[in-house]
């Protein structure tokens, strides 16, 4: 795909462990074009955030990214530091899940945001300032030009989270990495941070990848989702369909066991048996077999290739290929 | 027939330290809550971060001091009860906290961990007999008897949270006080323990207060709601009744920022967040607590606070409910 802004091919990541190598993230590939807002969806160990971190160049010491990763022509995991800090900053922004422990506590919040256009835009101090408070306001914050000089602590939780977006998105980025960003927020907080999200993603063009373990968060922000599992991709296809139509058993046994206020109510609530494994990538197989109730022979031997099911939409499951 | 347990008129609050130039206070948290429980039943106290919904469940069992208002344990007052015999009774009333992990001792064994509220319950029983007990407990909640050796670091999340519950059983409790025992939990792990209270309702007539933000999860386990906000019950109702048809404009709000799973639904919602805050607890405003964020806010509820006003089985703090 050449009009792809970011295209991901066999990415793994892995850990140096002191039991052996961890595998956190397995062979997985995607696309992503320009504006796209697309759901990675997982629960913890599924490497949905060391997917972000190995693009951004954050692995931890003991992590080493493989695979190629082509942000606007540039394979991001072979770039020098100096080179990936010239693209981090001006077309690559990223947001955390804490937004307390990523803003810096003795500046000021609006030092902080135009750090980014100074120093990488080549704004004057002046102008930065500026442009920092005309952002703030913006996501609105409240009296944005006073409230520029206040600093991190000063914010609620749900202020500092808009403020790390102001901050994300002031450089104009053409990809938004966000890991999580509303999971710390209260859900009417979380609702005009989402509501924020989309309406600077469609302002900006920005195309976002957005980090969640909550599907009804990807249901109300992105097109496109990734269901991810063991470090692998299980399904991947638009929101629209991927939601109603779910095609593999591990997107089927979440949706069925995520709570639903418009549901009818069961006397109790539908479980997936068994416990998530982290870092067990790697392995022959495929990740969910131990905890799948389809499973046959060939799941813990063979590991099934994500192959193409519908209009695009792709699927990982023996059993999808013979009984879609 | 006594409830379980009953809260009349509780007022919940934390001293503050003086300054050099200010004198130290008390912050009211929580502010005249009631409610009864009968056995085999489960209440779900839902608000958002701040609300007091924790501190409620704390003081529910004495672990903070009411402010005033009583806290009555099958009929009998908790601040009648002197510490000792206090202490032998907690085996009554049990916690479970959010993060199970966070809530057991790294270094003990599951076992220890899971017998060692016996040693104040039931004093002087010898180590088998403890160990037995244990490994018994930990059946309760599914677990087999060879996690009874390991330590906390080597359970998943789910597993921790069973052995918090069974730690919480060990001592034969009539009510467990459930402080977001699942907002920590994956999805899939979510339904089993919440499945598992279910379970533990039905076969020991347990009552539940399930303490939680997450309304969803609150409508599969509750028999009735109380929603809180800025330390007051705004709505009490039902489940089904406030399931179908929540009455204050805050539970209805907070009903619709719950994403679900449907894209078509949330489409729909997309763009049209509640705007605004909650006030700080610090400073709660004269009115009503929800008046700055409420669509239909009339002059009257920024100046005078609704009373929780009580129609058949429902309650309902607003000036103008919706019915």
């Amino acid at each position: 795909m050449t009009d792809s802004l970011l295209s991901i091919r066999d990415l793994s990541v892995r850990f140096a462990l002191p039991q052996g190598v961890g595998v956190a993230v397995d062979r997985v590939s995607f696309d992503l074009a320009p504006g796209e807002v697309l759901g990675i969806v997982g629960e913890s160990g599924s490497g949905k955030s060391q997917i972000l971190f190995a693009l951004m160049g954050l692995l931890a010491a003991n992590g080493r990214p493989a695979g190629q990763a082509l942000f606007d022509g540039q394979d991001l995991l072979a770039l020098s530091p100096r080179a990936l800090d010239q693209v981090r900053g001006a077309s690559l922004s990223m947001i955390f899940q804490d937004p307390m422990t990523s803003l810096n506590p003795y500046a000021r919040v609006g030092d902080q945001l135009a750090e980014g256009l100074r120093v990488h835009k080549g704004f004057s101090r002046r102008d930065a300032w500026d442009a920092a408070v005309a952002m703030l306001d913006r996501v609105r914050i409240p009296d944005a030009a006073a409230r520029a000089r206040h600093y991190p602590h000063q914010f609620s939780g749900g202020m500092r989270q808009r403020v790390m977006i102001a901050m994300a998105l002031l450089v104009r980025p053409k990809l938004l990495l966000a890991d999580e960003p509303t999971t710390a927020l209260d859900v009417t907080v979380q609702a005009q941070v989402i509501d924020l999200m989309a309406e600077l993603a469609a302002e900006t063009g920005a195309a976002t990848i957005f980090v969640t373990h909550d599907l009804g968060v990807v249901a109300r922000l992105c097109d496109r989702v990734i269901v991810l599992y063991g470090g692998r991709i299980m399904e991947e296809g638009p929101a629209a369909t991927l939601f109603t139509t779910p095609r593999h058993p591990y997107s089927i046994g979440l949706l069925a066991a995520t709570p639903r206020m418009a549901a009818p109510l069961a006397p109790r609530m539908t479980t997936v048996p068994g416990t998530p494994r982290s870092g067990a990538g790697g392995k022959p197989g495929c990740p969910f077999a131990p905890r799948c109730a389809r499973r046959i022979d060939r799941c813990l031997t063979e590991t099934p290739a994500l192959r193409p099911a519908g209009p695009a939409a792709r699927v990982a499951c023996h059993l999808a290929e013979v009984a879609p | 027939m006594t409830a379980l347990i009953e809260a009349r008129r509780l007022s919940v609050g934390y001293p503050i330290p003086g300054g050099l130039l200010s004198r130290p206070r008390h912050l009211p948290v929580v502010h005249d809550i009631s409610f009864t429980l009968d056995a085999g039943q489960v209440l779900g106290i839902v608000g958002e971060s701040g609300c007091g919904k924790s501190t409620l469940g704390r003081a529910l069992l004495r672990l903070i001091p009411a402010s005033a208002g009583q806290v009555l344990w099958q009929g009998q007052d908790l601040a009648d009860i002197d510490a000792n015999t206090l202490r032998r009774r907690r085996a009554e009333v049990q916690i479970i906290f959010q993060d199970p992990v966070a809530a057991l001792d790294p270094r003990m064994t599951v076992a220890r961990s899971v017998s060692r509220p016996l040693a104040t319950f039931e004093p002087g029983l010898a180590r088998d007999a403890l160990h037995d007990r244990a490994v018994q407990a930990l059946g309760l909640v599914g677990l087999a008897p060879e996690f009874a050796g390991r330590y906390p670091h080597e359970l998943s999340g789910g597993q921790a949270q069973r052995v918090g519950i069974a730690r919480a059983l060990i001592g034969g409790p009539k009510l467990i006080v459930c402080d977001e025992p699942v907002s920590a939990l994956d999805v899939s792990i979510q339904a089993q323990v919440v499945n598992l209270l279910l379970d533990l309702r039905d076969r020991l007539g347990l009552g539940l207060v399930f303490i939680s933000h997450n309304l969803a999860v609150v409508r599969q386990i509750s028999d009735r709601v109380m929603v809180m906000c800025l330390g007051r019950t705004v709505e009490m109702a039902p489940r089904d009744a406030f399931y179908a048809g929540p009455q204050h404009p805050y539970s209805r709000a907070l009903m619709a920022a719950v994403p679900e799973p449907d894209p078509a639904t949330e489409r729909a919602r997309l763009g049209h967040a509640l705007p605004g805050e909650l006030p700080s607890i610090l400073t709660p405003p004269p009115g009503c607590v929800f008046a700055g964020r409420c669509p239909k806010a009339q002059s009257l509820c920024h100046q005078t606070r609704p009373d929780l006003i009580a129609t058949g089985p429902r309650a309902v703090a607003c000036h103008d409910p919706d019915r």
